[in-house]
């Protein structure tokens, strides 16, 4: 399957939703697009059209599972949480990201 | 672990209900926001929806992860073609008129294979039921019966049979139930029915005691026999039936499902007397078999031949020189007709390429039309994949709805196919009944329609979906030649179609020409004006020889003077319909035939005016005559192919002959010309024909040769036989030419079949032509108005067009009659040597397609030649 031009953007978009759920613990699609929107105003403000995908493509990696339940207005609504496999992706990304940024500051520095 | 794809199966059955509910939400809870942060209401809503970015694209994206987006496309893409077909009605029509044509007579015959060839019999473990026959080389009858004897010791010793039964059909006179009737009866040993795993409606099987002499008197009964002629009720248990004058006590109802061997009214024990189980040449039963667990077809048949072999040097006389042969009880039962279904079968699939290869070319022209839709599509984003499976999908669409149009005409084939079969040969024929359209012929549509489908529409979908989209968009119209991959590819298909049909063409024409030659062979008598008729004389009253002789001397004395009947004869078994009746002769002066020495005859038992009634040529000495009674020299009268092959170049005359296991000796005292055995196949058997006044019968045929119109004579021979027994039944009251028809209906429906598909076929090739033809001047006319422009003139033009569809004619013939005249090679012997490669049809039917062919390319190009320069020149 072809991915859209996105691609980097979705590896960011899966970082900030298992960051938001590991932090906050479960919370619904809008709420995770509330509190992404406010650690990066740019990136969705767009579109938040590509939380959806992104919420069912961690669903199908094991990483976040989904419940329905009742929202504080009592309405319906589907509440995210992330799990274990999720808590050690994160781990792993965060450190990946982290050696990547030391690396990149190594070799500004040096020249 | 399992958690990811448990939730997305169940998101795959919750469909998109949640994902939509999911997005409203989201949208609400973006309004409040709005509207808390001091939007209007409406434009609350409105920034909330800008925000979410495209509803459908966020379904959309969804449906990709999720993996529903294939399912959706499809429904997408089959609303579209329906759309598009309702825009274009006249191709929608005829596409799916032809596609009907094709997968109707493919439906139609494959539920005769189905019932008839696949599932002829309603037992379980069909597959491991055999017919075991016993042959003899050289021995005249291919499918052999086996005695008792030997049946008894294959019984006991054959290792790879679970178990093995033996049965025998037989007629019973049924009386004391107001008419009376003639019965078809089957003689069973006790293992057939728990062989054949067949339980009863009502009552019991037959146990192993009641196979002896003296409890024999006990039936079974048909469902069809118990709901006709007895009225079905509920006590018919213990009930009593009079067959052939003795008390038979009815112990069992058989299913209607049961009905093997087919058209059996009542099963009876076969119980043996003592000479027929001693008599190892007497050869009047069938056996059936049931394989052991485990065990191959090959290796059962290795056994049983080695065990034969065995018999063979332990009685050499009886067995000698006779092998084994297992046939699946599945093949015997349909033996005739399943290869004329075959046949059928390929001449169905040929109709249905024809079809699918017009159809390729109607929407070949269609997809060129269609091109500028397509490059559109393509530029607006639409990946190649997709516009391909969009195509795909029209022609799946196009073919379902041919395939349902398709069953309508194989009903009506089907009841046209049930109708023609005379009755007699219906009951015969297992499971014709059955052939209707049922769950496997629907699933076998649905899959020929989905093939029809591909290769109807694949090349179409190939070509409109090949990249060279800015040449398209720009090319406003085919100024020069079309696109020229796509016309190769017409030419080939209208090439393939005359190929296919010449093939049917001619197969139609060789069968039925191969039919009407059996028809009128000469058989060796005169078969018109013919009335016969079988009776049987029941053994509680009539035991003794001379009782016998007196009845049908007494009958045929009263035939004789009825009005209208020209002479009157009864024979033990009418010639040219295949019963065979075949015993070893033994010759008076010579040693007796070596075991594996077959000199084997057909014996008949016939009256004085036989020969006479029958017009059969007396070649030398005379007929048989009243003198040749009880008492007096016992005289034969022996055929042509008798008096060659034991006193060639001799006079046969005043020689003696008996026949194997009597000890009466016979002289000859007259040679008849042959006559053919079976109506199917030109074989001329040696025959002796005795004096039924010397040895009488108690089944017996009555002929009578009328003056014209022979069922008149009906009712006053049953007059007259009532007259001398008023409780004896006659049965079968047919004509010959009647019951040879009946015999031949098979070939004959087999035949119509053929030419109607062959009709079919000439139509859809020729249709081919002519929308190719139509559609190359069409392309050309530009071209055209040059050339006439450019000086030629109307026959040039005529005589260009005509000319290519000649030239994709013979290119047709070149590939096609090679073909047809490998597949009449092959047919012929496949089907009983009916078929007979013959130039007169080869050149024929060449030359009916041909003509069919340049006329259907006539029309357009006659068209062409009448176009006016001018506004040819300016056509784009």
């Amino acid at each position: 399957m072809k991915l859209p031009k996105s691609e980097v953007m979705y590896g960011t978009l899966d970082l900030l939703v298992l960051k938001t759920l590991n932090t906050m613990g479960p919370m619904h699609g809008w709420g995770i697009a509330q509190r992404i929107q406010q650690i990066s105003e740019d990136l969705l403000r767009v579109n938040q059209g590509t939380l959806y995908p992104a919420l069912l493509r961690l669903q199908q990696r094991g990483w976040i599972t989904a419940k329905w339940g009742v929202s504080d207005n009592n309405r319906k609504a589907k509440y995210y949480s992330i799990t274990r496999a999720g808590q050690k992706q994160l781990e792993q990304e965060a450190e990946s990201w982290e050696r990547m940024a030391a690396l990149i500051n190594r070799v500004l520095e040096s020249a | 672990m399992l958690r990811p794809y448990l939730d997305r199966l169940w998101s795959l059955l919750r469909g998109e209900r949640g994902l939509d509910e999911e997005l409203r939400f989201h949208v609400e809870k973006q309004t409040e926001a709005n509207i808390a942060a001091g939007m209007a209401p409406e434009e609350a809503r409105r920034q909330a929806l800008l925000a979410l970015g495209g509803i459908d694209k966020t379904r959309e994206e969804c449906r990709d992860a999720l993996g529903t987006r294939l399912l959706s496309d499809f429904a997408q893409d089959v609303r579209y073609a329906l759309r598009q077909m309702r825009r274009s009605p006249g191709f929608t029509i005829v596409a799916v008129l032809t596609l009907a044509l094709g997968i109707g007579a493919n439906s139609g015959i494959f539920s005769t294979v189905n019932a008839v060839v696949l599932h002829p019999l309603p037992f379980p473990h069909l597959n491991e039921i055999v017919t075991v026959w016993e042959i003899a080389p050289n021995a005249l009858d291919e499918q052999a019966r086996t005695s008792f004897a030997n049946f008894l010791d294959w019984k006991q010793q054959a290792r790879a049979f679970r178990d093995m039964a033996a049965y025998r059909r037989a007629e019973r006179n049924l009386t004391g139930q107001g008419e009376p009737l003639v019965l078809r009866a089957c003689l069973v040993t006790p293992e057939f029915f728990p062989l054949l795993e067949g339980e009863p409606l009502l009552g019991r099987k037959f146990s192993a005691e009641e196979s002896q002499r003296g409890n024999e008197r006990v039936a079974i009964i048909s469902q069809g026999f118990w709901q006709e002629h007895l009225g079905a009720p509920r006590g018919v248990i213990g009930q009593s039936l009079s067959l052939n004058e003795s008390n038979y006590a009815i112990i069992g109802v058989m299913p209607a499902e049961f009905d093997f061997p087919p058209g059996t009214q009542v099963w009876l024990p076969l119980a043996p007397t003592p000479e027929q189980i001693e008599q190892r040449g007497e050869r009047q039963f069938l056996v059936l078999g049931r394989l052991a667990p485990g065990v191959s077809l090959a290796a059962a048949g290795a056994q049983m031949s080695a065990l034969h072999a065995r018999l063979a040097r332990q009685y050499p006389f009886y067995n000698a020189g006779r092998d084994v042969r297992l046939v699946p009880l599945r093949e015997y039962v349909s033996y005739g007709s399943r290869r004329f279904i075959l046949v059928l079968m390929a001449a169905a699939v040929f109709v249905l390429l024809l079809a699918c290869a017009n159809v390729a070319n109607l929407q070949l022209a269609r997809a060129a039309a269609r091109q500028k839709e397509i490059a559109v599509r393509t530029a607006l984003g639409a990946g190649r994949l997709r516009v391909t499976r969009q195509l795909l999908t029209e022609s799946l669409v196009l073919s379902l709805i041919g395939a349902l149009v398709g069953l309508v005409f194989a009903s009506w084939m089907i009841n046209y196919m049930k109708n023609s079969v005379p009755p007699d040969i219906a009951r015969h024929v297992a499971a014709l009944k059955q052939v209707r359209i049922n769950g496997p012929v629907l699933l076998f549509t649905l899959f020929v329609a989905a093939l029809a489908a591909m290769v109807s529409g694949l090349a179409a979908a190939l070509h409109a979906a090949s990249p060279n989209l800015s040449q398209t968009l720009r090319e406003s119209s085919g100024t020069l030649t079309p696109g020229s991959g796509r016309s190769r590819l017409r030419s080939l298909l209208v090439v393939s179609e005359v190929a296919l049909a010449i093939v049917l063409l001619i197969g139609a024409g060789l069968m039925a020409k191969g039919f009407r030659r059996l028809a009128d062979t000469y058989l060796g008598f005169d078969s018109s004006n013919l009335l016969t008729m079988r009776v049987t004389l029941p053994e509680s009253r009539y035991r003794e020889a001379y009782q016998l002789a007196d009845f049908f001397e007494r009958v045929l004395l009263r035939a004789q003077a009825l009005s209208g009947v020209r002479s009157a004869a009864a024979v033990s078994h009418l010639p040219a319909l295949g019963s065979s009746a075949s015993s070893t002769i033994i010759i008076d002066g010579r040693p007796a035939p070596r075991p594996g020495d077959h000199w084997q005859a057909e014996f008949r038992y016939v009256s004085e005016d036989y020969f006479r009634t029958l017009r059969i040529p007396l070649l030398r000495g005379r007929s048989l005559e009243a003198g040749d009674r009880s008492g007096a020299r016992r005289a034969a009268v022996i055929s042509e192919s008798v008096a060659r092959r034991f006193w060639p170049g001799q006079n046969p005359l005043e020689q003696r002959l008996r026949r194997s296991g009597s000890a009466d000796w016979f002289t000859v005292v007259g040679v008849a010309a042959d006559v053919q055995h079976d109506w199917l196949q030109v074989e001329r058997r040696p025959t002796v024909y005795l004096p039924y006044l010397q040895a009488p019968e108690a089944r017996m045929f009555l002929v009578l040769r009328a003056a014209d119109n022979p069922v008149r004579l009906a009712p006053g021979v049953r007059a007259a036989i009532r007259s001398i027994d008023p409780d004896l039944p006659v049965s079968q009251v047919r004509t010959f030419e009647q019951r040879l028809d009946d015999q031949r209906s098979g070939i004959r429906l087999s035949a119509t079949h053929m030419m109607l598909l062959a009709a079919i076929a000439l139509v859809l090739a020729a249709a081919g032509i002519y929308a190719v033809m139509a559609y190359s001047v069409t392309q050309r006319t530009h071209e055209i108005g040059v050339r006439m422009a450019l000086g030629a003139s109307r026959r040039d033009v005529l005589a260009m067009i005509v000319g290519k569809a000649a030239r994709l004619l013979l290119a047709g013939l070149a590939v096609g009659l090679p073909a047809a005249l490998a597949l009449a090679v092959l047919a012929s012997s496949f089907v009983f040597g009916v078929v007979q490669a013959d130039a007169a049809t080869f050149i024929a039917f060449t030359a009916l397609l041909a003509a069919v062919a340049l006329l259907a390319a006539y029309v357009p190009a006659r068209r062409a030649a009448r176009l006016d320069p001018m506004t040819a020149l300016r056509y784009e």
